[in-house]
């Protein structure tokens, strides 16, 4: 076994079976290959009674909304005191 | 870039399959022992070459052609190489140890026409060797394997990691002394 110090170091990586170039494995060529149709599968499977279901809760939580606050605003409005001593304790008017 | 000349960068960005298999064939074994010879074992190295293309294909769309294209599957597999050692090393501190030598995949590779004797002696050095270069920072051991073991160009190491020419070949030259200063006790020994 040679030992010179100067390419000792190149020697060693040039026989190093991790450092040979080996040809691509056929099952990892494959699998290389598949990513293409695995990923637009994925793509595709989002089912779209799903989507419907995503999108009618959304609807749903808006209108849920949207009638709490008109009956918030009508109770509001209902409550409201009209009378004469209405204004009388209002903060900012002057004693 | 001879390499663009036969894929179609257009067609590949559109999710063509045609494109992407030529580019797997092209491109996938070099970022295959390129993989292999960082994390030297074998299927860390398919698990991650794997990740890569996936990363290609998600990614092509900004791909803008300002360096070539192997060059930047090589960034991606850097990267990804980066990624993988900081999650081991993560998992590491959590007391899961993972095996970073492949012995069975190591010995199928060692010609058959070498002597048991050389083939024991290439297997030692090689577990050395590595253990040297693992210890070594991280820019000086990407700089000096994909130098040494891909044959990369240090002008394309530049842009693959992202430095200077000069860094590059300052990581290089550091990286050898520091491997030399690190395997000198073992060259003594091993001296004839």
């Amino acid at each position: 076994m040679s030992m010179d110090k100067k390419h000792w170091i190149d020697e060693a990586m040039e026989r190093d079976p991790f450092n040979k170039g080996r040809s691509l494995p056929a099952r990892l060529r494959n699998q290389l290959m598949d990513i293409p149709n695995h990923l637009e599968v994925k793509a595709f499977t989002l089912p779209s009674t799903h989507v419907w279901m995503a999108a009618a809760g959304l609807a749903l939580l808006i209108s849920i909304n949207v009638f709490a606050i008109s009956t918030k605003q009508k109770n509001i409005n209902a409550n409201k005191d009209n009378s004469i001593y209405s204004t009388y304790f209002l903060p900012y008017n002057s004693i | 870039m001879s390499e663009t000349k036969h894929i179609d960068i257009e067609r590949l960005k559109k999710g063509d399959n045609k494109e992407f298999s030529l580019l797997i064939d092209m491109h996938a074994e070099k970022v295959f022992n390129l993989l292999r010879g960082l994390l030297r074992n074998e299927m860390e190295a398919e698990d991650l070459t794997q990740e890569v293309f996936t990363t290609v294909f998600l990614t092509i769309s900004q791909f803008k052609g300002e360096s070539k294209l192997s060059t930047w599957i090589y960034r991606i597999s850097v990267n990804k190489f980066k990624e993988h050692v900081r999650n081991r090393s993560r998992k590491k501190r959590f007391g899961f140890m993972l095996s970073i030598d492949n012995e069975n995949a190591s010995e199928s590779l060692i010609a058959a026409s070498q002597g048991p004797l050389e083939e024991l002696e290439n297997k030692e050095r090689s577990a050395v060797l590595f253990a040297a270069i693992n210890q070594l920072p991280e820019k000086q051991h990407l700089a000096f394997t994909l130098h040494k073991i891909e044959g990369i160009s240090q002008q394309e190491i530049c842009t693959i990691l992202n430095l200077r020419i000069t860094a590059v070949e300052s990581l290089i030259f550091r990286a050898r002394k520091n491997l030399q200063q690190k395997l000198h006790s073992y060259y003594q020994e091993n001296e004839m």
